[in-house]
């Protein structure tokens, strides 16, 4: 097994919650790994009104 | 109502690693930890709350769980049984040296001796795990193990020997003249070895599904005057084993969802630093609609109600004391909006 550690940000549809966050979050990384641990670290929304998460996580591999 | 109303189980979260002005350092959110607990008669918290290296405080009221463990609870996934006592397996890091070791196994010893803990076995590491520590974008701390396979394999061995959780210590990289370390000892910054220590304990719980918990092993610093008292806990040994043998010796056991008596569907309210509320428990605790009190708790993190768009829906303390009064007040029935002023308006419904 490998541990390694991401550092990405994901777009925040508009479709989806805060209610739904956590899973909308575990399925974009699920993607990189089985999760291991991760957080949110910060929202942003840029000049055209998307709003981005900065993730950071560990996932197995 | 009764005097004395029945206990609303809290969910107390103070992520690890982020720099929070109370529980960023050594277990320094204990005293109110203790205040939560004693307003909800049933806190649920995890190690970084609780661990203050060679300090600790033992209460019935609180239910001591690893944060994978925590997410996994929060979710739904795992509930937790209370039980009278743990039998906790200690794994040694091979990368330890030998008398950093015994220094360890002394501590273990002096548990067992003069607080009647029940310790053992003990084990080494086929390897040495090869613990790093890396910072992401946002400052908070992580850290990865080169040898993650011969942890598990340790933890296995462990609880197949009888062990029903298992404290690990690892051996940390030494890095004195850091000026991170230095930024701790003052009272500043981030702790750097926490986000390691993080994924060292939710491997173990991830993969065994009993309570556990880290203490790193480090080299003994030189004496600062200027030491912060919240980081003063960690200068009183040679070890940051104590708090985790007495925080695992009544840890609950981490079972199916229907399996034990704390279930998340119980959960009154979950308590959260204002700026942190990114992470996987209080986003569960969203989605299961459990009642969210902020704390004005500065961190490395702006992950706040207003970012997430639930501020309509959160209560906000400027303090522990003030959440632990909110607590109370759900207790005892009293609606938190009419203890505040001017007093909101009665919603009408067209």
């Amino acid at each position: 097994m490998n541990l390694r550690r991401l550092d990405q940000q994901l777009a925040w549809p508009d479709a989806v919650p805060t209610k739904e966050l956590r899973e909308f979050v575990r399925s974009q990384l699920q993607l990189e790994g089985e999760l291991l641990r991760w957080a949110i670290t910060s929202v942003n929304q840029d000049s055209s009104g998307v709003r981005w998460l900065q993730v950071e996580a560990v996932v197995q591999e | 109502m009764s005097s004395h109303p029945q206990p609303l189980p809290v969910l107390m979260v103070v992520p690890t690693g982020i720099g929070c002005t109370t529980g960023g350092f050594a277990g320094d959110a204990l005293p109110s930890a203790r205040l939560l607990a004693a307003a909800s008669g049933c806190l649920i918290t995890h190690p970084n709350v609780m661990n203050g290296a060679a300090l600790y405080w033992s209460d019935d009221r609180i239910h001591y769980v690893e944060g994978y463990g925590l997410d996994r609870f929060a979710a739904g996934d795992w509930s937790l049984r209370p039980v009278r006592r743990q039998r906790i397996g200690l794994l040694l890091d091979a990368g330890i040296e030998a008398e950093l070791a015994q220094r360890q196994i002394q501590v273990a010893e002096g548990c067992r001796a003069t607080l009647g803990l029940e310790i053992g076995p003990v084990l080494t590491t086929d390897q040495p795990l090869q613990v790093s520590l890396e910072q992401g974008s946002s400052g908070v701390s992580w850290g990865r193990l080169g040898c993650p396979d011969a942890l598990l394999r340790g933890g296995e061995r462990l609880m197949q020997a009888g062990a029903t959780s298992i404290a690990v210590v690892a051996r940390f990289p030494d890095d004195p003249a850091s000026d991170a370390l230095a930024a701790y000892r003052a009272g500043s910054g981030v702790d750097a070895l926490a986000g390691a220590e993080a994924v060292i304990s939710h491997l173990l719980v991830q993969h065994l599904q009993i309570p556990c918990a880290h203490a790193p092993a480090l080299a003994p610093l030189p004496v600062d005057p200027q030491l912060d008292p919240r980081a003063a806990g960690e200068e009183l040994g040679y070890t940051f084993l104590a708090c985790v043998l007495v925080g695992l010796s009544r840890a609950p056991d981490l079972v199916e969802a229907d399996a034990g008596l704390i279930h998340s569907d119980q959960l009154g309210a979950v308590v959260a630093p204002a700026g942190a509320l990114g992470g996987e428990a209080v986003l569960a605790c969203l989605e299961r609609g459990v009642p969210l009190i902020t704390v004005a708790n500065a961190s490395v993190l702006q992950v706040t109600a207003e970012a997430l768009g639930i501020s309509a829906s959160v209560v906000s303390a400027s303090s522990y004391a003030e959440a632990a009064g909110l607590v109370l007040a759900l207790r005892e029935g009293v609606s938190p909006a009419a203890l505040q002023r001017p007093l909101s308006a009665m919603k009408y419904l067209a």
